[in-house]
């Protein structure tokens, strides 16, 4: 319970700031992609940085299992980073760091210059399960950030049916989250994450259970959006190719204890279409790289989620 | 063969909707009840020349006691004053359990340095207290009343309690990072998950009612049901003992189907 009275101080209420700013841009989606000079992200400035990270947990025999073992990892603000590694290797751990839900038992995560304590309130964080609220149907769900902002009913609807539609759930507005699948219930927490306009973005296998046509249709989404508001996101998967595609940056993570292994830069044109990109050449060699790491590690954890 | 492919084939021979079953059973049930009723009310009956009168009564003799009663009209004054105690301290002692149920459930300190006093009170058969709730608020409606109360606090108050404590942590923290406030959690997110427990308890606690009123009764009083059964105890009448026990039992059959059908409404 002790969670709920932890103190807020880095709630950046700014973020009602940002909804303000944001309010005009939602209109010309088809826009962003003739803009093509302002999507690098700036080096240095008030991005993530974890620093010598480490973080161990002890099973319930009393066995230490080390999850993080000095993670260095630059993110700079607005970059699109995406994890890979092994089962169980700790990028939920990591992403669970920058959230504030946990603490690392060594080295410290800095996020915008200033170091986590407490809960990072107004990031965006799809995290694997969906905690989407059962007594509320998918639009009130959406709306909840909205409603929390104190942002004008009818406006704050109107804005969470936009990111309804964005992730395909037109016409499931007023279903429960129990009568939804899999795949659904992830897109409903997707849109709640993205209604707010947080400026990070973390998210965990967000397109883990989706087929594949719908996963390209997210992916093309989320880049779009990405565009407009170029946030710093940092995404984990198990799909080399959807790293590769979305990144910037691909963060290839060891097996337990994880450390750092590589780095990978994607220096592949933006904006990108998620589709086509996978035929460039430079893309094909990309593939066969993270592959040649990965392989090695997979080997390492057999542990499944 | 599995219970459901014989009730398959069941359906299958009869030709009967799901829907049709459901009913046909419950009629069967029902009819079970009635002549459950009826063969233990005979043999009660046919047995009792041959059993001690102050022990057993018989089934007659509890009626008579029970039909003169109401044409005299004395059971009345009695089971309006045990209902009226029970729905005051029903109300009073669930509001109450629910509300310090909410407070102790989402803060662990306020919680921690109650926990023995909560534990030492609720230890304490309740019966024990009446005689302190006589010397509190004498000997008409208010000590029953308390007494109710009481009872019904705990049971509410504990249901309450872990509902709030049970609601998922991940969940919470996953919602405050949307910014939602600790006060809006409370409201949007705590009280919802915590409410299909409340009502479990607020069911819980109507028969407890009734306990409590009767306990309450039968430590110093002039009215109610729980009078009306020891005085007639003290006449060794036994069948106005029984004619009480049946109103209560009636009273405490009533109370559950009318909990139940109410929380049939809520889940709609
Ligand atoms: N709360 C916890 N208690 C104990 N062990 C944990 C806990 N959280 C994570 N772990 C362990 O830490 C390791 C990393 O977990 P996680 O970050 O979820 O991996 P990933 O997301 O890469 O699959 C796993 O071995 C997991 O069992
Ligand atoms: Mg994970």
């Amino acid at each position: 319970m002790c969670v709920m009275w932890e103190n807020n101080s880095l709630a950046k209420r700014s973020d009602l700031n940002d909804l303000k700013k944001d309010r005009t841009s939602i209109g010309h989606v088809s826009t962003v992609f003739n803009d093509t000079s302002s999507y690098k992200y700036q080096a240095g400035s008030g991005g993530i940085r974890l620093e010598g990270v480490s973080k161990w947990f002890y099973r319930s025999q009393g066995e230490k299992v080390v999850a993080l073992s000095q993670i260095d990892l630059e993110i700079p603000k607005g970059a699109f980073v995406s994890l890979v590694g092994p089962s169980g290797c700790g990028k939920s751990t990591i992403l669970n760091c920058i959230a504030g839900f946990q603490y690392p038992d060594a080295g410290k995560v800095i996020f915008e210059g200033k170091e986590i304590r407490g809960l990072n309130v107004g990031i965006g964080y799809m995290t694997q399960k969906d905690y989407l609220l059962p007594w509320r149907d998918v639009l009130d769900n959406v709306w909840l950030p909205l409603q929390a902002r104190g942002i004008p009913t009818k406006e704050g609807k109107q804005r969470a049916l936009e990111y309804i539609k964005r992730v395909g759930l037109e016409g499931f507005e007023h279903n429960f989250p129990r009568e939804l699948s899999g795949g659904m219930l992830k897109r409903a927490a997707m849109a709640r994450t993205l209604v707010f306009h947080p400026s990070t973005l973390l998210m965990d296998e967000p397109f883990g259970n989706l087929d594949a046509q719908l996963k390209l249709q997210l992916q093309r989404e989320l880049l779009r959006i990405w565009h407009q508001e170029k946030q710093t996101v940092i995404f984990v998967t198990h799909d080399l190719e959807e790293a590769i595609a979305l990144s910037d940056m691909v963060v290839v993570l060891s097996g337990r204890p994880s450390s750092v292994k590589q780095v990978i830069h994607v220096d592949l044109p933006r904006p990108r279409d998620p589709i086509s990109i996978r035929f460039e050449p430079e893309f094909q060699r990309l593939h066969k790289e993270l592959w040649s790491l990965i392989d090695v590690t997979l080997e390492v954890d057999h542990e499944f989620h | 063969m599995s219970s459901t492919e014989l009730q398959l084939a069941a359906s299958q021979r009869t030709s009967l909707s799901p829907m049709e079953q459901a009913s046909r059973k419950m009629r069967m049930i029902w009819i079970g009840r009635v002549l459950f009723l009826i063969v233990f009310l005979l043999i009660w009956q046919v047995a009792s020349p041959y059993l001690d009168k102050t022990v057993f009564s018989s089934p007659a003799d509890i009626a008579r006691n029970l039909v003169e009663s109401v044409l005299t009209g004395s059971l009345w004054p009695n089971l309006w004053t045990t209902l009226e105690e029970i729905a005051l301290g029903y109300i009073v002692g669930a509001f109450a359990g629910i509300v310090v149920g909410f407070i102790l459930g989402s803060n662990e300190i306020v919680a921690g340095i109650l926990d023995p006093v909560m534990i030492a009170i609720y230890g304490i058969p309740k019966i024990a207290l009446g005689p302190l709730f006589v010397v509190w608020f004498g000997i008409n409606l208010m000590p029953k009343v308390v007494m109710a109360a009481v009872i019904v606090f705990f049971v509410v108050f504990y249901a309450t309690y872990h509902g709030v404590r049970e609601v998922d942590q991940d969940m919470l923290r996953t919602i405050q990072l949307l910014g939602v406030s600790p006060t809006q959690i409370r409201r949007w997110v705590i009280f919802p998950s915590a409410l299909s427990a409340i009502f479990l308890g607020l069911k819980m606690a109507v028969p407890e009612a009734l306990v409590g009123a009767v306990v309450g009764e039968m430590i110093v009083s002039n009215k109610g049901l729980g009078y009306m059964i020891q005085f007639a105890a003290t006449q060794l009448d036994t069948a106005g003992v029984y004619a009480g026990l049946f109103v209560l039992m009636i009273m405490a059959l009533l109370a559950n189907s009318a909990v139940n059908q109410a929380s049939g409404m809520k889940r709609r």
